[in-house]
């Protein structure tokens, strides 16, 4: 692992930690850490309540009680663990908005709930996507982990990065939205991290918004970005159903994070499709404008690719190229090509210096 | 070199790989830190300093970063097809390009390419093989053309281009590079010193330099219609030139391949007006 890469943990408990105060806090210390909780300091951790009614963000000690969709747990350095009924995991409440999977709302008790991400998500599925062939998996919680029986339960937002003060951006910006959910974002943003690195450019990463997965923030290290960040850092566990100002504060936050660390190109992924609400709020958002210098467009065919890259562009963003999935059919990228006009990257592409260069030129070229 | 001021004066160089190309290159005193860079490649005498000499005060006048690799005729003996029976010129001039990024200490993400006679077949057969890494791209009286079409097997046409290259020739990417494909108006002499003529050649392309650069800009035209692109390759005469360089620098060329690299620089990737609304 890179020396400045972000993806510290407390998984390994301390010497502190390591000396639980009672039996609760030794059984929480028992329990496995998911990615979303990774911020989160085993220290604190020392015992449970059940007569709190969960809050978006809280962390949970819960039972695995039936395994479906999601087996396994990605763990804070990103290995994914093998689930069985009866382990004992700690997992944040958190809302989902995934179309490919299903949509999740954090529920107004501790009864049964579901995994609802394998990064650790607890939320009661409301809407499951048809072509899922197993149920989600089913969870109960046993009580949400405090410091102490008085105190509030401990929040990802607890543990978050301080903020840091507004800052002139000096560095470059290039964001990646997709037409929906799987259309090849992060993979695109991976190689381009590798093309720029090629050219001995400092790249970062951060990823805006979504839901937390411990294995994405990987492809990125390995392609030679860093720092590698994401929403977690700056204390939520997802961005579902996040207000749009704070969900400009995150983004803003994470930039400067970036351009703190000395990055010279900071690569932005936005998750899920165009048309999910927090997605789209943030396209129309002048401050999130005011941070991106160029955005590519990953799309999973050319309808998509067409009428996305019309409303990217209508809202004022300057676009780069096409990616994603479309980028992998000869067809599909003559088709939108011949619709829009744009380039189309495949991976190969973006992880050549020569083209990384020529989309970091088009990204500064100033704004007529 | 990098111990030498690098700006306003002609460097000499020599990649540091395995392709150990020479090279000269000249980075404009006026050169902003996104420079665009302008890759001339000789033709068949293997002049790069005069691809230097000539084109070093245009480019310094309009702040372009210049370069010009010299393609020994030892090693690169057929880099007008970039090298398939000997070093691959197309990756050389790669490496050329990268360590001058070192060197300048500039991105040089806008890099537009120019060629005569034997460069311009190099030029426009390594825009159909990269095409997602130049801006666009000028050539000047090559003596023949790789063709956007699949009836003809590489060199003449793309088909099996792969095999030799190790890449396909895509004409849905190559079509989208702004071409200017320049021709002197007497350069029409069908038994031309160095043109080459085989039957089958003439016969797909015609039997002189301007008859074959009116026929591929055509072509190319006709192609960029068939996969619902604009056509990008446009045809220019040079008054008064014949198939000479210096001929073709006296009557206009470097002006024309200036204006066509420095109108499409700003614009060789959609860019849209930002919304002036601040958060």
């Amino acid at each position: 692992m890179k020396a400045v890469h972000s993806l510290s943990c407390d998984s390994t408990p301390n010497a502190l930690s390591s000396v639980p105060v009672g039996a609760e806090a030794a059984r929480i210390a028992r329990a496995a850490r998911a990615y979303s909780t990774r911020r989160a300091n085993s220290v604190a951790m020392q015992a449970l309540r059940t007569d709190l009614a969960p809050k978006t963000g809280d962390l949970v000690l819960a039972r695995v009680a039936k395994l479906g969709q999601h087996f396994r747990l990605h763990l804070p350095n990103g290995r994914s663990q093998n689930l069985w009924p009866g382990d004992e995991i700690v997992v944040a409440y958190a809302d989902r908005y995934a179309p490919s999977q299903y949509e999740a709302h954090v529920p107004a008790d501790l009864g049964p709930c579901n995994l609802a991400a394998s990064g650790g998500i607890a939320a009661r599925v409301v809407v499951s996507n048809a072509k899922l062939g197993k149920r989600p998996t089913e969870i109960e919680p046993i009580g949400l982990i405090c410091h102490d029986r008085c105190a509030p339960a401990l929040n990802v937002a607890d543990f978050a990065l301080r903020s840091l003060p507004p800052a002139t951006r000096r560095m470059t910006t290039i964001a990646v939205v997709g037409s929906a959910m799987d259309s090849g974002k992060t993979s695109a943003l991976a190689h381009l991290a590798k093309g720029i690195s090629r050219l001995g450019v400092q790249v970062g990463y951060a990823k805006l918004t979504g839901t937390a997965a411990g294995g994405d923030p990987w492809q990125l290290v390995d392609a030679g970005a860093a720092p590698v960040l994401d929403f977690t850092d700056v204390g939520f566990a997802s961005t579902s159903r996040v207000s749009t100002p704070l969900l400009e504060r995150v983004c803003e936050q994470l930039v400067l994070r970036l351009q703190r660390a000395g990055v010279e190109v900071a690569l932005l992924e936005i998750a899920d499709g165009l048309f999910q609400p927090e997605t789209a709020a943030l396209l129309a958002s002048p401050r999130l404008r005011n941070l991106v210098d160029g955005m590519l467009y990953a799309s999973v065919d050319a309808l998509g690719a067409a009428h996305g890259a019309s409303l990217i562009s209508a809202q004022g963003h300057r676009l780069l190229g096409l990616t994603g999935m479309l980028a992998a059919a000869p067809l599909l990228v003559r088709e939108a090509q011949a619709a829009t006009d744009l380039p189309v990257y495949d991976r190969s592409d973006l992880a050549d210096a020569s083209v990384a260069a020529k989309l970091l030129a088009a990204a500064r070229e100033p704004l007529s | 070199m990098s111990a030498l001021p690098t700006r306003g004066r002609i460097l000499r160089a020599r990649t540091r790989d395995e392709f150990a190309l020479e090279y000269l290159a000249v980075c404009p005193m006026s050169a902003l830190a996104d420079a665009p860079l302008l890759v001339a490649v000789h033709g068949y005498s293997r002049n790069a300093a005069e691809q230097i000499e000539r084109f070093a005060p245009l480019c310094a006048a309009a702040g372009i970063v210049l370069a010009a690799p010299h393609f020994d005729v030892e090693r690169f003996k057929d880099y007008q097809r970039l090298g398939q029976r000997g070093v691959r010129a197309d990756h050389a001039l790669d490496a050329m390009i990268a360590e001058l990024r070192g060197s300048l200490d500039m991105l040089l993400g806008r890099v537009s390419l120019f060629g005569f006679s034997g460069g311009g077949q190099f030029v426009h057969r390594t825009v159909m093989a990269h095409p997602k890494r130049f801006l666009n791209a000028a050539v000047a009286a090559p003596g023949w053309f790789t063709f956007p079409n699949r009836e003809h097997a590489y060199p003449l046409g793309v088909r099996g281009a792969r095999k030799p290259l190790g890449v396909r020739l895509r004409p849905e990417a190559f079509l989208r590079v702004p071409i200017l494909v320049a021709v002197g108006e007497h350069d029409a002499d069908e038994n031309g010193e160095n043109l080459r003529r085989e039957t089958r050649l003439d016969a797909q392309q015609g039997t002189s330099r301007l008859e074959r650069a009116a026929r591929w800009v055509r072509a190319m035209q006709d192609a960029a219609s068939a996969h619902g692109c604009p056509p990008l390759a446009r045809l220019a005469l040079i008054p008064n030139a014949s198939h000479s360089f210096a001929d073709c620098m006296d009557n206009g060329l470097g002006e024309l391949v200036l204006a066509h690299v420095g109108a499409l620089a700003a614009k060789a990737l959609p860019t849209r007006k930002r919304l002036t609304a601040q958060g």
